[in-house]
């Protein structure tokens, strides 16, 4: 595909290293160690019951946070970054939009 | 991208070969794409950071999924889309928010852009660059492909999942964005 040539760089050998760890990374047995892993708690069937008991029981044990948020930024603080609940009707609302995008941001400045 | 186009003649032995001839095909996915994909989600990111990670993430999903594409789309279009997820999950995260939060103006962008070590443009370039990550990033990303990686309106819809007159319109709505600070700029 033809395309302009851009300004920006990156560090010496970059695409070379990169390529080599992205083959390591996409052969490694490790990949099969992880998938084998997870096969792995077939063989203790028990495992799964006491871990799903024991957060059920840390659920009402544990102290709950009291104050509900009652902004965006509140809720986005306590999100794990992996886990932020926005589907892909709302990301692309949100990318259409320079009013909300530029609201999300001055609530995560005033939080 | 659009269309019956012929699949690279690697991706055969990426799909289905062993060994060396795999490593062989991956190592000539990378020599044609590596670039042009790094380059898309560097300007939809600016940080060389981000858009590395992006990158990595990226073809590590194409080499691990390989086996899910059927052929129907041209393996670019499906390159780009794994691609363009990527860097929309890169742009979701914290870092980014607050990177942009804090470059509010074209001015914070040019003093930054003129900071990177892994910017080498002049002042027009920086102005241009400064410009672009000032644009909501739906805009962002089709002026990218369209502007720098010279991508057919066709190609944009069908990798973003609009329109082809969607496409032409955030085309049309981006570089008059450009176009205004480029001129508000030079003045």
């Amino acid at each position: 595909m033809p395309q302009k040539n851009t300004p920006y760089t990156t560090p010496e050998g970059f695409f070379k290293q990169q390529q080599k760890t992205i083959w390591t990374r996409a052969s490694s047995p490790v990949n099969e160690l992880e998938s084998n892993h997870v096969g792995d708690s077939g063989r203790y069937p028990w495992a799964s019951g006491v871990a799903a008991t024991l957060a059920i029981g840390l659920f009402f044990v544990l102290p709950q946070n009291p104050e509900a948020c009652e902004s965006f930024a509140c809720l986005w603080g306590r999100i794990p970054v992996q886990s932020i609940p926005l589907d892909d009707a709302e990301i692309e609302t949100w990318m259409d939009d320079d009013i909300l995008f530029e609201t999300v941001l001055n609530e995560i400045t005033d939080a | 991208m659009h269309g019956t186009s012929p699949q690279p003649d690697w991706l055969e032995d990426l799909v289905h070969a062993t060994g060396l001839k795999r490593e062989q095909a991956f190592a000539a996915m990378m020599g044609a794409w590596h670039v042009p994909i790094y380059s898309f989600l560097r300007s939809m990111l600016n940080e060389h950071d981000d858009a590395a990670d992006a990158t990595q993430e990226t073809f590590l999903q194409v080499f691990r999924s390989i086996d899910t594409f059927r052929g129907e789309a041209k393996f670019s279009t499906w390159l780009y889309t794994i691609a363009r997820r990527k860097g929309l999950d890169a742009l979701r995260s914290r870092k980014q928010l607050a990177l942009r939060q804090a470059h509010a103006d074209a001015s914070d962008w040019e003093a930054r852009l003129e900071a990177d070590p892994f910017f080498d443009g002049d002042e027009a370039e920086r102005m241009l660059h400064a410009a672009l990550q000032l644009l909501p990033a739906r805009q962002r990303e089709v002026f990218t492909l369209r502007y720098f990686q010279e991508m057919a309106f066709t190609d944009i819809a069908e990798l973003t999942g609009t329109s082809e007159g969607a496409a032409k319109a955030s085309y049309f709505h981006a570089k008059n964005k450009v176009r205004a600070h480029l001129t508000f700029s030079s003045d």
